[in-house]
């Protein structure tokens, strides 16, 4: 209950943020896109909630230049910040404290893994044949293996980021936080044999109880 | 830590199983959940068709694509019991448990799709997309917060 009330506002709170979060998200990139884009006086243009390349092709003269729009990333449909705080918000027990810090890392990783797929994305669709009334126009660096490995890496990236990043990090902050042995927990609430509440799988003598 | 180095390597190891076995693993999966809803729906009285992985009512039919077979969310429910330090024993029983109950929530996500766009078409489209991509995200979690409840000591 406490999921879905949270996570439903903070759906409903991302409509309005999205387009904020575009431009936040474009500025955060900025300076890794010059790593990547080849392709010179590559315009990123942040429409709304969506950040689009428009790449120049040169065509049969240096006159005659095609503009090439590729939309890159979308933060409309952007929920997993919203899964990941409402799954942490719904997590019971924990003190504030722990909430925020939790989510500060929760949080920044998640962003982290978004700018990751951003760059995966730029490179793959640099790779992408473009039509055009020339014929098809390939990439300056194109190669089919690397066509390959950035079809993976994109459907690797596109199916994480179907909610699936947001749990990963979740299931990975929630076990790192028990991993910590609580500080209210008295020493001698667990016997020396028994398994240790860490989660370990060790017994507490060999583990937090030493 | 190492749980959470254990549990990355599997999903990435799941996800190159199921994309590299598409045609082996997925395709049939999909299909079998096609012919599962229909059986469902045949058994409850209702005229139902199939056709390879779409299923049908007078009406409305959804054709069952990649996001909404369950597999990769089976995958990940999977990666992430199997990379917690647990008894193997209890580690497979909560997979075979858990995948079991992600693939009947699946079919109910199926079934109220269907009924929805039969008789509220115009609530389709945000149900697929949003709602029922976020609760079926929410019922993985509670799968492995459930066994893990379960497993550990001490909660």
């Amino acid at each position: 209950m406490r999921f879905a009330v949270a996570f439903a506002s903070l759906a409903l709170l991302w409509i309005a943020f999205a387009p904020a979060y575009a431009h936040l998200f474009a500025a955060m990139a900025r300076p890794l896109i010059p790593w990547i884009e080849s392709v010179q006086s590559t315009r990123y243009l942040v429409e709304g909630t969506k950040i689009v390349a428009e790449r120049p092709m040169l065509m049969r003269s240096p006159d005659e230049v095609t503009i090439n729009r590729q939309p890159i990333r979308d933060t409309s449909g952007d929920y997993n910040v919203a899964l990941l705080a409402a799954l942490l918000f719904a997590t019971p027990g924990w003190p504030w404290r722990r909430l925020g810090r939790t989510l500060v890392w929760g949080l920044g990783l998640l962003v982290l893994t978004q700018l990751l797929s951003f760059l995966v994305t730029i490179e793959y669709t640099k790779l992408w044949p473009t039509r055009t009334a020339a014929g098809l126009v390939l990439s300056t660096d194109y190669s089919r293996a690397k066509l390959i490995l950035f079809d993976w890496l994109y459907a690797f990236f596109e199916f994480m980021g179907r909610g699936f990043f947001a749990l990963l990090l979740y299931f990975g902050l929630l076990a790192l936080t028990w991993g910590r042995p609580d500080a209210t927990t008295p020493a001698h609430a667990v016997g020396r044999n028994a398994p240790c509440p860490c989660g370990s799988g060790l017994k507490a003598k060999r583990c937090c109880g030493s | 830590m190492r749980f959470c180095l254990l549990f990355s390597l599997y999903t990435l190891l799941a996800f190159l199983l199921l994309y590299a076995l598409d045609d082996l693993i997925r395709l049939p999966f999909t299909r079998r959940i096609a012919w599962v809803t229909h059986g469902l729906l045949r058994a409850v009285g209702t005229q139902a068709w199939v056709a390879g992985a779409s299923v049908g009512i007078p009406g409305f039919a959804v054709e069952i694509k990649n996001n909404c077979n369950a597999i990769y969310e089976i995958g990940l429910y999977a990666a992430a019991v199997l990379a917690y330090p647990a008894p193997l024993t209890q580690r497979l029983l909560g997979t075979l448990l858990g995948a079991g109950v992600i693939y009947i929530v699946n079919l109910i996500r199926i079934l109220s799709l269907l009924a929805l766009g039969r008789y509220w078409p115009w609530g389709f489209q945000a149900a697929h997309l949003y709602v029922w991509q976020a609760l079926f995200l929410a019922v993985v979690a509670a799968c492995w917060l459930g066994w893990v409840g379960r497993v550990r000591p001490v909660a």
